[in-house]
């Protein structure tokens, strides 16, 4: 029984394991598309993480959000800024506004739908993408 | 007056898809490039800033909600960095046609799933 419990556990441990590896190439992925295209890095990294089954559900987009996060920081950094905060103040704004009321109201969407609208969105972009 | 207005609902429903993670990113930098004229390097450093203020409240409320864990995104947010520091410096002398078509093709048949995805418990 012991020697069962110890294999089950590495078992779980190896899928851990498994997941963090796969989670850590996902978002590589996303690091290297966003790097060089400046966009469409969240999307691959959704659609890796289900994919590969990395995170249950919605949490793949919430965890998405947040590798992104870094990343993009990262790009700005690398990339030249033509702009004063002035000029794109209304922007942030809009966006401040967007995270708010996904933050608050987000949690109340089902998950099927936002598969479904995501698969719209990548549908759309990816039709774009190879015309 | 207007433009600005338009603007501003443009950008916070693309701001609460951002949130969500369902691709306002990709539609604000088409808005950008097709509805305003910006160039693409404009646009994708707007895009790239706009972001930041929804993904930092958007992660604060999901931590907030117990449903982000720290310690989980450490590891592939760092690697995910070094990946697109490296690549942004190339950004200008790779084939951006055929990481496109390759995305294109990735993002077809990844929405085909989508459409078909169902809930059931994962690992």
């Amino acid at each position: 029984m012991y020697v069962l419990t110890i294999w089950r556990n590495d078992i779980i441990k190896g899928v851990d394991y498994m997941h963090t590896f796969l989670f850590v190439i996902s978002a590589g992925c996303a690091g290297a598309v966003t790097g060089l295209m400046g966009t469409g890095g969240g999307s691959v990294l959704v659609t890796m993480l289900m994919f590969f089954r990395v995170c249950q559900n919605d949490s793949a987009f919430k965890h998405s959000i947040s590798v992104m996060l870094p990343i993009c920081i990262t790009v700005l950094l690398c990339s030249e800024c033509n702009f004063s905060f002035l000029d794109i103040s209304i922007y942030l704004a809009g966006s401040i506004l967007g995270g708010v009321s996904a933050g608050i109201w987000g949690n109340y969407i089902p998950p099927q739908y936002l598969h479904r609208v995501f698969g719209a969105f990548i549908l759309w972009g990816g039709v774009r993408y190879l015309i | 007056m207007i433009h600005i207005a338009l603007r501003l609902i443009v950008t916070t429903f693309l701001g609460f898809l951002s949130g969500l993670g369902v691709g306002g990113g990709s539609l604000l930098f088409l808005w950008l490039t097709i509805v305003e004229g910006f160039s693409k390097s404009d646009a994708k450093f707007i895009n790239l800033a706009s972001f930041l203020p929804t993904a930092l409240i958007a992660s604060f409320f999901h931590w907030k909600h117990g449903q982000l864990h720290p310690k989980r995104i450490f590891f592939p947010a760092a690697v995910g960095c070094i990946a697109a520091s490296f690549c942004s410096s190339y950004s200008n002398s790779v084939n951006q046609d055929l990481i496109r078509k390759l995305l294109g093709a990735l993002f077809v048949f990844s929405s085909i799933k989508e459409f078909t995805w169902k809930d059931k418990k994962q690992l």
